[in-house]
């Protein structure tokens, strides 16, 4: 089932409405039997991986944190990991790594008799996987109690906002919220309402509007040098509008229930540099990869020689995390790199000294263009279109009539995408503008209905106007 | 637990909790409940635009264009009234030729008087997995004949080097219809509407906002075209609104071209049994089956032939037949590119649809005698008057009468069978300039009819229009007459039918 499906609309109205009508503990059985009947919309007999993630890991947490011996401790971490991570293997990598395997032994001559098993990706799959692993990691580290009731713990897992892609919670931030007396006040049904109606623009407008565009230019077989540069810039749009869209619908329908989900994004193409742009960016998986990954490889504090592998590596696995495709380890090697460079330049005072000031946007400007080229890289239908795009705007750029409605269009998209960023990254500033004077805070008083109702209004109507119907996925769903 | 809200105001938060949730449940439901039934209304009124192609197609007086066809088929309804008139519904492709080609048959038959109300219900891109959703919207308007217009293309799954949808408009939509459900088969359920199109079908007939959702957006295209008001003029062509042809807007974001494949193959190994589901869901209302092959499949590419599946289909059926017209609806093939929609009405032609469509209406049942003889008359043939007539001007065939004096007058006598019938009385008529003529029915004062200006009458601008008059009768003889102070306007033809035969 699709957020922007009208399936999903009516199916999360009547739940809506009887969750309004029921008490806590109805609410939680209400709510998991939804998620479960959300996630079969997709596939019914994938469920019972869910269920075998939720058992195993329900139980592995109880026992981990009643065992008296460390070497029973960690005898269950590892049960619990080897399945989770085992389904996640199987599931979504088995047939890249075996048909990888298969075609370097076809190279050498060497013709091995197994086979891929042509399974089908489980919706969801790596989102839910990481989220129990943080369950079972931090009960293991002391940092987090289990959770005694089986109904709550697979509530945490199933959730269903959340379920299929993120942002991926912590145990103690949404179990505690599942265990606890929730109430509903009029800011939070405020914010989850305008979350909603921005998650919808997000999705349904610029994404899928500018999938348009993006699909004709990477599915072309010749580009100009102009059309590249729409198609990445396009792309880079596109995934931002898909994959904020989804976690700000997310966040808004579990404000409008009384949950609070963790911010994914906070406007990351308004990043300087990697380390700020992977803390805007998908925070939940990066912030996952950080203390799971990260630390325990070791850090920054093995050496500067060692911190720089281990970027590499979790920036590998991060890329191999989205996706069993081989720009997909390119991407997060890329990533990878790019925070080597940036950590080895940051030694240097000369580099830091550009960092501040009214270079600023500059460097916004300058990151971004290297974002891109990842997105480039993301996007690609094959490792050789990668050099295909750079080729065409070295040779020059056109404009056909079509490149300058693309253009148009994409600039269309783009800019409420930034202003509503804008907003958000300077809200405290502009508060304390409206605040600093008795004029401008009248102003407000008096015209702030207005002033909120005109982006409203503006994206109810580029919703019914420009949306997209017909319920096209999540790019992060094949994740 | 207690907080502080603002300054000394202490705000129970399980209090305000609930307080909330129950404002917020009323809220919701109203709204769900205002919203559904406000759908419904606008469902209703957008049915206008159906009604509207059906009353251009069925009336003589037109006075609109036709805007959306049967777009969304579970919009067509059949008129309320219950007539004597053979009903023959249309089905298949391409939604605008048949309008344009149901429309000049329906004037053609009204000239011969043959009793005939034809109604549109193709969808453009339509395949043979939608006409079956649209056998049961067709059944409701009680029809003799059902007409299924198809091409190649709808038995074929494939379009270019890619796969079409099975359902390839939103006629799948009204699968859930009540209608529907009484007449399509259950193994049609079973096997076609898996969890999701089932709820999805639900959800369209409690709420129908999102069937006309397309439809209310094509409008406001239309008028943001007209008005550019906000919109700067490349809005349309950068965000195209989504088609409501599926396969169209399919092919369109594949962004796939159209390849010419060699016309072999039959393409659903379904074919058989659906075809025969068509035939047989329309038998057991007793009604009869009439396939017209358009062409060779489509206007811009080809596609396997198929029919030679369809002949030996029908051929185990008496209440169906099949003919192959072999040649497109537009005379010249169109240009690569060009969507039938874009294609000129002027160049479409019916002329062989009709023979066949009033042929098999004459086997099947004989022409009811008429009530009045002739009901349609050229307007040259008046018993009296003051008028000239000319056969020269107006193209070949057409004669027309013309003022000699004025104030002038034209007087024709009617038999009439049955008294104390309302009859409506037509004029075929062009004018340039608005010419009204007054219409005096046995000596008393009847109304005015004419009243508009078409366009012109000369050959290279000529604009024939109709106009319709409701008119009191008594039996045996009756004296019609037409007159005016000033210049006639050009009439070509007069008509008095029953309104129950219309």
């Amino acid at each position: 089932m699709l957020f922007n499906s009208w399936v999903f609309i009516v199916f999360f109205i009547v739940v809506y409405l009887l969750y309004l009508r029921f008490e806590r503990n109805s609410q939680n059985w209400l709510l998991l039997f939804s998620s479960y009947i959300f996630y079969s919309f997709w596939d019914w007999r994938f469920l019972s991986l869910l269920l075998i993630s939720t058992l195993v890991d329900y139980y592995c947490g109880i026992n981990i944190s009643t065992s008296a011996t460390r070497y029973r401790k960690r005898i269950l971490l590892v049960t619990s990991l080897s399945v989770n991570l085992g389904l996640l293997a199987v599931f979504k990598y088995y047939d890249f790594f075996i048909s990888s395997f298969i075609d370097v032994a076809a190279k050498i001559g060497f013709h091995p008799s197994i086979h891929t098993m042509g399974l089908i990706l489980p919706m969801g799959i790596s989102f839910y996987t990481f989220q129990t692993l943080s369950y079972t990691i931090d009960i293991y580290r002391g940092k987090l109690e289990p959770c005694k009731n089986l109904r709550d713990f697979a509530l945490f897992v199933t959730f269903f906002p959340q379920l299929v892609a993120g942002p991926i919670e912590r145990a103690t931030h949404l179990i505690a919220q599942i265990v606890s007396p929730r109430y509903l006040n009029t800011p939070q049904i405020r914010k989850g309402a305008w979350l909603l109606l921005q998650g919808y623009f997000f999705k349904v407008v610029v994404a899928d509007n500018a999938a348009v565009i993006v699909d004709r230019v990477f599915g072309a077989e010749d580009i100009s040098g102009t059309s590249a540069l729409i198609g990445i810039y396009g792309f880079a749009l596109q995934i931002y509008g898909d994959f904020a869209g989804y976690s700000k619908i997310a966040r808004g329908l579990a404000n409008l229930m009384g949950f609070d989900l963790r911010l994914n994004f906070k406007q990351p193409y308004l990043a300087t540099n990697p380390s700020e742009f992977w803390s805007r960016w998908h925070i939940s998986l990066s912030s996952w990869l950080r203390d799971y990954l990260y630390i325990s490889l070791g850090g920054n504090r093995r050496g500067k020689r060692r911190t720089y592998i281990n970027l590499m590596t979790t920036m590998l696995l991060g890329g191999l995390w989205h996706g069993a495709h081989w720009k997909f380890v390119l991407w997060g090697l890329y990533h990878g790199l790019v925070l080597v460079i940036f950590r080895f330049l940051a030694d240097f005072r000369a580099f830091n000294r550009i960092s501040s000031g009214w270079l600023k946007p500059f460097r916004i400007f300058l990151f971004f263009q290297i974002v891109c080229f990842g997105w480039l890289i993301f996007r690609c239908e094959s490792l050789e279109q990668i050099w295909t795009f750079p080729v065409a705007i070295w040779s020059g750029l056109a404009f056909t009539p079509v490149d300058k409605i693309d253009i148009q269009a994409i600039i269309f998209l783009a800019v409420p995408v930034i202003i509503l960023d804008l907003i958000e990254e300077y809200a405290s500033s502009l508060k304390r503008l409206v605040s600093v004077s008795s004029g401008t805070h009248e102003i407000w008083i008096k015209f702030r209905y207005v002033l909120y109702a005109v982006p409203v209004v503006y994206i109810l109507a580029m919703i019914f106007l420009c949306g997209v119907r017909g319920g096209t996925e999540f790019i992060y769903f094949q994740f | 637990m207690k907080y502080q809200k603002t300054g000394s105001t202490e705000i129970q938060p399980e209090a305000n909790s609930k307080r909330l949730k129950a404002r917020l449940f009323w809220s919701i439901l109203s709204a769900a409940i205002i919203l559904s039934t406000a759908s419904h209304w606008l469902e209703y009124h957008y049915s206008y635009f159906v009604n509207s192609s059906q009353k251009k197609a069925t009336g003589l007086n037109i006075s609109r264009p036709l805007k959306y066809g049967s777009y969304g088929i579970y919009l067509a309804s059949p008129p309320a009234e219950k007539t004597k008139q053979r009903r023959v519904v249309f089905l298949g492709n391409s939604v605008y030729q048949n309008c344009e080609i149901i429309e000049r048959m329906q004037i053609q038959a009204n000239t011969e008087g043959l009793g005939l109300a034809l109604f549109n219900l193709a969808q453009t891109g339509a395949g043979i997995y939608d006409y079956l959703v649209q056998m049961p919207r067709a059944l409701l308007f009680d029809p003799e004949l059902i007409v299924i217009s198809f091409t190649n293309m709808a038995f074929t799954p494939t379009y270019g080097n890619h796969s079409l949808p099975r359902f390839r408009t939103d006629s799948v939509q009204s699968s859930l219809d009540p209608s529907a459900v009484s007449v399509l088969r259950p193994s049609f359920y079973l096997r076609e509407l898996g969890v999701e199109t089932a709820v999805d079908a639900l959800i369209s007939t409690l709420y129908p906002f999102k069937r006309i959702d397309w439809l209310l957006r094509h409008n406001l295209d239309d008028i943001i075209a007209s008005h550019a008001g906000p919109f700067p003029s490349w809005f349309r062509g950068a965000f195209p609104l989504p088609r409501l042809n599926l396969a169209q807007e399919w092919i369109d974001r594949t962004g796939s071209q159209p390849t010419k494949v060699p016309g072999q193959a039959v393409g659903y190994e379904e074919t058989e049994m659906l075809v025969r589901e068509v035939i047989e869901t329309a038998d057991r209302k007793d009604v009869s089956v009439l396939f017209i092959r358009q062409e060779s499949g489509g206007p811009r590419f080809s596609s396997p032939d198929v029919m030679p599946v369809i002949l030996r289909i029908t051929g185990d059926y008496s209440q169906a037949s099949v003919i192959d017209l072999m040649a497109n609806y537009i005379p010249e093939e169109m240009p690569d590119g060009v969507h039938p929609m874009g294609a000129e009405a002027r160049n479409l032609y019916a002329g062989r649809h009709y023979k066949a469509v009033v042929d098999t209406l004459n086997i099947l049942s004989p022409l009811p005698a008429a009530d009045i003889n002739p009901a349609v008359r050229e307007a040259e043939d008046f018993q009296r008057g003051t008028v000239d007539t000319d056969f020269s001007r107006y193209g070949e065939g057409i004669g027309v009468i013309v003022t000699k004096d004025s104030p002038g007058f034209v007087e024709y006598d009617f038999d009439v069978v049955n008294a104390d019938r309302s009859y409506t009385f037509s004029v075929r008529y062009a004018a340039a300039a608005k010419r009204p003529l007054e219409l005096i029915v046995n000596g008393e004062h009847a109304g005015f009819v004419a009243t508009r200006k078409t366009g012109g009458w000369m050959p290279a601008y000529q604009q024939w229009e109709h106009t319709d008059i409701t008119v009191k009768l008594k039996k045996n003889s009756n004296a019609i007459k037409l007159t005016r102070d000033g210049p006639f306007p050009a009439v070509d033809k007069i008509s008095l039918l029953p309104n129950d035969q219309k």
